[in-house]
C-alpha cells in the first residue's frame, strides 16, 4: 500500500526526504499541470514552467501546510497564484489558440472537444479557474473558494458566468457551422 | 464546427471529460532537479556543538562573577563540616542576581545553540 500524503509529508520535513517529495510530485503533477494548462490557454510548456514553480514553493513552504485542507487543494492555490503572478509579469496571455496544435481529430466529438477549448480561452482568468476546478478536479464549491481565495458566493458566480459564456460561444460556432 | 446541443448537463459532461491524465515524461525529475541540494549535516557537527557549549561554560564559569559565586558556593560546600550549623550552606553568600542572570544566559545561550540544530 502506497503511503498516503499525510505520511510522505512528514517524512519530508523530518528528514529531507527527497525520493518522499519526489512521490508526491509524482502523484500530483497531472492534476497540477492540467489546470495550468487550461489556465494558460493550452501553453503547455508555460503551463510546466508554471508547475515547477509550484513545486518549488510547495518544497518551500511545505512546513506552512495544514494538514486539515487536502494537499491538491493547497497545490491548486499555490499553482493559482503562481499562474496569478505570472500574469502580472507578463501582460495579457493570448486570446487564440494554437490551431494546428489544436486541431481536432475530424470525429464530432473531438469537434466538440476541440470547440470547447476554444470557448474556454474567451473566459476570464477567475472563471477559467473556477470551471476547471469544480469540473473534473473533483474539487467542491467550497474548496475553489479557498483555492481563488475569494467568497463562495463569487465562485458560483464565476461557474454560472462562465457557463453562461462557453454556451454563448458555442452556441454561435454551432448556427455558424449550420449556414 | 460541431453542432451538439449545448444544454447544461452536455456542457457539464464536456468539461469533465475535458479532464485527462497527463504523462509525467520526466517532469517530476525536472522539478527534483531544481530543489536546492539536500542538506547533510556532518555527524560530528553535534558533538562539536556540544563541546563547544560546554567550554563556554566552562569559559563563563571561571571568568564571569556569576561564576565566581558559584564556585565560591562549591568550595564553601566543599568545605563543610557536619559539626557545623548548616545554615552558611543555605545562604553562603549574599546573592548576586546579576551575575547569575548573566552566567544563565551564557549557558542558556550555547545549550539552545546545540538542540536547535
Amino acid at each position: 500500500m502506497s503511503p498516503s500524503d499525510a505520511e510522505l509529508i512528514t517524512r519530508v520535513l523530518a528528514h529531507d526526504d527527497r525520493h518522499a517529495f519526489s512521490t508526491l510530485v509524482r502523484r500530483h503533477q497531472s492534476a497540477v499541470r492540467g489546470l495550468l494548462r487550461r489556465l494558460t490557454c493550452g501553453n503547455e510548456s508555460q503551463a510546466d514552467d508554471l508547475a515547477q514553480e509550484t513545486f518549488w514553493r510547495a518544497y518551500r513552504g511545505l512546513r506552512g501546510y495544514r494538514s486539515g485542507a487536502r494537499l491538491s487543494t493547497w497545490l491548486h492555490r499555490i499553482a493559482y497564484n503562481v499562474f496569478l503572478s505570472s500574469l502580472r509579469r507578463r501582460g495579457p496571455e493570448p486570446t487564440e489558440l494554437d490551431e494546428a496544435a489544436a486541431a481536432p481529430s475530424g470525429s464530432n466529438h473531438a469537434m466538440l472537444r476541440h470547440d470547447l477549448a476554444h470557448a474556454l480561452v474567451d473566459l476570464a482568468p477567475a472563471e477559467r479557474a473556477a470551471i476547471s476546478l469544480a469540473f473534473g478536479r473533483d474539487h467542491t464549491h467550497h474548496e475553489v473558494a479557498a483555492i481563488l481565495d475569494c467568497p463562495l458566493g463569487t465562485v458560483k458566480t464565476h461557474i454560472a458566468r462562465g457557463k453562461e459564456k462557453l454556451r454563448k460561444r458555442l452556441r454561435a460556432w454551432e448556427s455558424r457551422a449550420a449556414t | 464546427m460541431s453542432t451538439p446541443q449545448y444544454d447544461d448537463n452536455r456542457l457539464n459532461d464536456l468539461l469533465q471529460e475535458n479532464d485527462v491524465y497527463i504523462e509525467d515524461n520526466g517532469f517530476t525529475e525536472r522539478v527534483m532537479n531544481r530543489l536546492p541540494p539536500p542538506h547533510h549535516a556532518s555527524r560530528w557537527r553535534r558533538p562539536i556543538l556540544g563541546a563547544t557549549a560546554l567550554l563556554a561554560c566552562l569559559v563563563g564559569l571561571v571568568l564571569l562573577p556569576g561564576g565566581a559565586y558559584l564556585t565560591d558556593v562549591l568550595y564553601q560546600a566543599a568545605s563543610y563540616r557536619p559539626t557545623q550549623s548548616p545554615l552558611p550552606l543555605l545562604l553562603p553568600l549574599p546573592l548576586p542576581l546579576v551575575h547569575l542572570a548573566i552566567l544563565l544566559v551564557v549557558v542558556g545561550g550555547t545549550v539552545a545553540a546545540t538542540i536547535q540544530d
